[in-house]
């Protein structure tokens, strides 16, 4: 079926625009970045821009979408390669730390959505966003078990949670440009996570 | 009415208890100086007496918030007598302290939006690195005591330890319930990483 012309040019000027708009934001901020800026950055007319978002804030969340997109899309890529659950999780943390190094523009979004928090639309999504991922990681979790190297005792819905959140904390980490971590890279991820995957295994 | 003047240094205390409660609720962005001003009760130009801008204030307040749960935990992990029982301590303290105050706990988080710009990051940065210091210390601490296992390395473990601190935190910035549910699975999990680090796999003290 062929995507009749128009259709296709609003498409990409729609990916043009979060495009552009995502290197604003992750360069001036929220406040800092104006939607002149951004319809100059993306070389169309700020006219343009509100014929596909109506306001700064939604430009804003379709960014933030792309951006969370991006992340699970890059991380459930590398999923089919490893023995066990162990392996995959430190897959999984390093894979995370490497995107999130090569797209330091993502990075800033990622933290700029946290202090946006606050607002009830976003949490609304957050937790929509971040129950998806905890649902997927609790089922490797409870692979995890049926094959021996977690311990039967834990939640497999609460550690999944935990896992997620020790994304974030990673993303932090790196946002802030931590003097441990950065020469470090991905195997700062596997150093983090070694000894806490050690102590999830059965106990003798 | 009436606005009753008060002391210089109250009337900071109130500004800056006012912005905790005015970002914990709307975010850094949509906070604006006007909206702190107004929820302690007193007009924009008053509070810019106090503080030259948003920038300062959220600085301050950050400053100690820091203060306040540093010396919380600190003096948690003080009441035992062994170092990884003590941070078994120190771990739970900074559960409560998140528990009990989750808007203040909040404000900070959400007061870091501007990373790697000027010093406007420091504090947070500069929070993690003692933490780390301390954590390394009291795990090498444990190893001279014989407490801890000779294997490990302090300064890698101390920050999977911190890993699981830090996520309360995170948690309860992105407004999740989860840990907050279930302090004993979250307890278990920090109980398994210590025992781990530990020469014996128990917890003396």
């Amino acid at each position: 079926m062929t995507v009749p012309a128009e259709r296709r040019f609003r498409k990409n000027s729609r990916q043009e625009i979060i495009q552009a708009a995502l290197r604003c934001f992750a360069a001036r901020n929220y406040d800092g970045a104006s939607m002149s800026d951004i319809a100059q950055e993306a070389g169309i007319t700020k006219r343009a821009i509100y014929r596909y978002f109506p306001s700064k804030r939604d430009l804003f969340y379709a960014v933030r979408d792309s951006v969370y997109r991006s992340i699970v899309e890059n991380l459930w890529a590398d999923l089919p390669k490893a023995r066990d659950f162990p392996e995959l999780a430190d897959r999984l943390m390093r894979a995370h730390l490497r995107f999130s190094m090569e797209n330091p523009d993502m990075l800033r979004i990622v933290v700029n959505t946290i202090s946006e928090a606050a607002t009830r639309e976003f949490q609304e999504n957050i937790e929509e966003l971040l129950a998806d991922r905890a649902e997927e990681i609790g089922a490797l979790v409870q692979a995890g078990i049926n094959e021996g190297t977690l311990d039967p005792q834990l939640d497999p819905e609460f550690l999944s949670w935990i896992i997620v959140l020790i994304f974030f904390f990673l993303t932090y980490m790196l946002a802030f440009e931590e003097d441990w971590l950065l020469p470090r890279g991905e195997e700062a991820a596997s150093i983090i996570l070694r000894p806490i995957l050690e102590s999830l295994a059965p106990r003798r | 009415m009436a606005r009753r003047r008060l002391p210089a240094e109250k009337r900071r205390e109130s500004l800056l208890k006012a912005a905790e409660r005015c970002l914990a609720r709307k975010g850094y962005y949509s906070c604006t100086t006007a909206d702190i001003a107004s929820e302690a009760g007193v007009t924009e130009p008053i509070l810019y007496q106090h503080f030259e801008d948003k920038r300062e204030l959220v600085e301050c307040m950050r400053d100690r918030t820091v203060q306040d749960i540093s010396r919380y935990v600190v003096r948690r992990f003080l009441q035992k007598t062994t170092p990884l029982a003590g941070l078994r301590e120190a771990a739970e303290a900074a559960f409560d302290f998140t528990r009990r105050h989750r808007s203040k706990m909040r404000a900070y988080y959400y007061s870091i939006p501007e990373l790697g710009r000027g010093g406007f990051h420091r504090t947070p940065v500069d929070r993690l690195h003692r933490l780390h210091s301390a954590v390394s210390y009291i795990l090498e601490e444990g190893q001279r005591q014989g407490s801890v296992r000779k294997d490990l390395k302090p300064e890698d473990f101390a920050w999977s330890y911190i890993a699981l601190m830090e996520i309360v935190y995170i948690a309860n910035a992105l407004g999740l319930e989860v840990p907050f549910n279930d302090k004993r699975k979250y307890l278990e999990l920090v109980d398994r990483l210590l025992r781990n680090a530990s020469a014996t796999g128990e917890i003396e003290g």
